[in-house]
């Protein structure tokens, strides 16, 4: 060996010691033959203790791993191995994670006569790894943690805030009626100072006379458990701390906790709502009463009305009968001859005295019609009398005109009717058809079954009426001609009088051949 | 109040040639009415003006037809035809009604009232003469 070699030998050999790795060269046969300082530090044997000892019993972990097995097979293959990380042992038995880095070592010829293993402790780092992992997963369990106690403290405030601010005084009440839990407003309802309700038995917030039964509703509540307004419909009150009471509605819940069935109540002060409703009620009772009592003047006038309707109408129709006689005698001329004019002169004021009697006549029926002044007296009635009742009442004006009068007494129906109205529209309906037929006519009323009811219908040969005259002849003051009398108000008298018993009117008309007029009443 | 000549004679004279007829109306002008209808009648009118004179001249005069209005005062028709019928001479004598509007025209009641005929104002001279004649 030359200098410059033992000089190179000796660098080498500076480096192998002071490599921070074990450097441990193994013979073919598995027998360690360099040994260096952090060989010893790394597995606990000196060199002596080391070289010339088969490296795995040395340092290889009692149970084999497949891997290093494998790895002799590699090298001897000629591979070389890199940061091939395995678990291997200390002198004192303890465990050592190594990175390993092996080489084959050849000759000069190239034939392998050994294995370099460069060993690094990667225990700590192993350690340092895991612990670091620990931490960081600590980290993020505590980072975690802490958001959701955030969470969890900011819902609480928030919960707590909405509790606080909530306009109705809100209580938790435990099992043996203590309040456990009350809010702002709730205080302040009761005239407490904050935090003086809680630890206070509930039943100094109740008013004395009830304090007996308050137990007693507390422990029913709580079996039943079921959340409902308390005292619904009753008129509850409570008690504050200065010992006024004041009205209020209380709703309760039953809550599930760690300590048993609790109950939540919310009471709402409605003094001011009970004040108001108590000003409503006093409202509508002078309001009821007023109505009351202008319904009774409004009845007590319309009564005046009618009463004053019925004495005038009398005295209105008086002279009118006398006129309409006088002017007949006249025209009868017995008591002297007329002229051609005052004849005429006499047709006029008979003509206009007719047309005034009917007039008041009419204005005096619908005025009472209308204000419901008409009282009918309705009972089971017998058509056929009603008819030949009617025909004998309109027989003389007939004969007068020369209008001949039929009437049907085939059937025998009974209606529900008033008699007097039930006269008043046959009356006018004949009266209607005699006036409007001419001399040499026919009248004929006839009543046939149709269903519930009876309908009785009044007929002419008289001059009938077009398609727009049929449709207007019920409304009030429409008159085919106003040279025939009266104020038009007769069919629609009819009308009112046939409806408010519950029936019904019509009319079929041919201009120039006659009219028939149909009224139906209930069949009794 | 009686108009007509020689009322000393028209008293208690059933036989007489003459009818009497008794109108009972609180009108004037309705009396006068019937009046000059029935002048060529060969009646003689005798007039009232309320129930209780119809009953005071009947009684007086016994006769032969009354005319009733229905709404007379003091007693009105119904009343005084009830009354007239109770009493011998006025059983079997023609009353007549005279009703003031169709709806005061209750013919069942008219005829059971004892009535023997109505009429409804405004009342034709002619009918008023025939129903007279038909009646007496």
């Amino acid at each position: 060996m030359s200098a410059e070699t033992s000089g190179a030998e000796r660098w080498l050999a500076a480096i192998v010691e002071s490599s921070d790795d074990a450097i441990i060269g193994v013979s073919l046969q598995g027998l360690v033959v360099s040994w260096n300082a952090s060989a010893a530090r790394i597995f606990g044997y000196s060199a002596e203790e080391a070289i010339g000892k088969p490296i795995q019993v040395l340092i290889w972990p009692a149970k084999e791993d497949e891997r290093d097995v494998d790895l002799l097979r590699r090298i001897t293959q000629g591979e070389r191995i890199d940061h091939f990380e395995t678990v291997r042992r200390h002198k004192n038995g303890t465990t050592v994670l190594v990175s390993l880095s092996v080489s084959p070592i050849v000759d000069s010829n190239g034939i392998l006569i050994g294995v370099a293993k460069i060993a690094r402790d990667i225990t700590s780092r192993v350690a340092m790894e895991q612990s670091l992992i620990a931490v960081s997963d600590q980290v993020r369990l505590l980072t975690e943690q802490e958001a959701q106690a955030r969470v969890a403290s900011l819902a609480n405030r928030r919960f707590r805030e909405l509790i606080e601010g909530a306009p109705d005084g809100i209580l938790q009440v435990d099992g043996t009626g203590t309040i456990i839990l009350s809010n702002r407003t709730a205080e302040t309802l009761f005239g407490y100072s904050p935090d003086e309700l809680v630890g206070k038995s509930v039943d100094h917030l109740v008013p004395e006379t009830h304090r007996a039964g308050h137990a007693e509703h507390r422990a029913n509540f709580a079996e039943a458990g079921i959340a409902r307004p308390m005292g619904m419909g009753l008129d509850l009150h409570a008690r504050r701390k200065d010992g006024s009471e004041f009205p209020v509605e209380i709703s309760l819940s039953p809550v599930k906790t760690e300590a048993g069935i609790q109950v939540v109540a919310v009471i709402r002060d409605v003094t001011e709502r009970r004040r108001v409703e108590q000003q409503v009620r006093t409202l509508q009772e002078s309001y009821m009463a007023e109505l009351e009592a202008r319904q009774k003047e409004a009845q007590r006038l319309n009564h005046l009305k009618n009463e004053f309707l019925a004495s005038v109408s009398h005295e209105l129709r008086t002279p009118l009968h006398t006129i309409l006689g006088f002017t007949d005698l006249l025209s009868e001329e017995l008591e002297g001859t007329l002229n051609e004019t005052q004849k005429e002169f006499v047709q006029h004021i008979h003509h206009d005295s007719e047309h005034l009697l009917g007039l008041i006549n009419d204005v005096l029926d619908l005025s009472r019609i209308e204000s419901g002044g008409l009282r009918l007296h309705t009972e089971s009635l017998s058509v056929r009398e009603a008819i030949l009742d009617a025909v004998r009442g309109i027989k003389h004006q007939a004969d007068a005109k020369s209008v001949g009068m039929q009437a049907d007494n085939s059937g025998d129906f009974r209606v529900i009717a008033d008699p007097v109205r039930l006269r008043q529209i046959l009356y006018n309906l004949l009266s209607n058809a005699v006036k409007f037929t001419a001399a040499g006519g026919t009248v004929s009323v006839v009543a046939q079954a149709n269903g519930t009811a009876v309908r009785i219908s009044v007929a002419d040969t008289g001059i009938g009426m077009s398609e727009e005259e049929q449709a207007q002849i019920f409304h009030r003051f429409y008159q085919v001609s106003s040279s025939t009398g009266g104020a038009g108000l007769g069919l629609a008298i009819c009308k009112q009088l046939v409806e408010i018993q519950g029936g019904s009117i019509s009319v079929e008309s041919e201009l120039g051949s006659g009219s028939q007029f149909h009224f139906e009443l209930p069949m009794a | 109040m009686v108009l007509g000549e020689n009322l000393e004679g028209l008293r208690q004279n059933t036989n007489r040639a003459r009818k009497q007829v008794l109108i009972a109306d609180d009108s004037q002008s309705s009396r006068d009415l019937v009046r000059f209808i029935l002048k060529r009648s060969g009646c003689d009118v005798i007039e009232a003006q309320d129930g209780e004179q119809a009953l005071a001249l009947a009684l007086e005069f016994i006769p032969d037809l009354f005319i009733l209005d229905l709404n007379t005062p003091k007693l009105d028709g119904y009343s005084v035809v009830f009354e007239l019928r109770k009493q011998a001479p006025f059983i079997q004598t023609p009353i007549v009604a005279l009703s003031a509007s169709v709806a005061q025209t209750d013919s069942a009641r008219i005829a059971t009232a004892g009535f023997s005929a109505f009429l409804t104002k405004p009342i034709p001279p002619a009918s008023l003469r025939k129903c007279i004649s038909q009646l007496l």
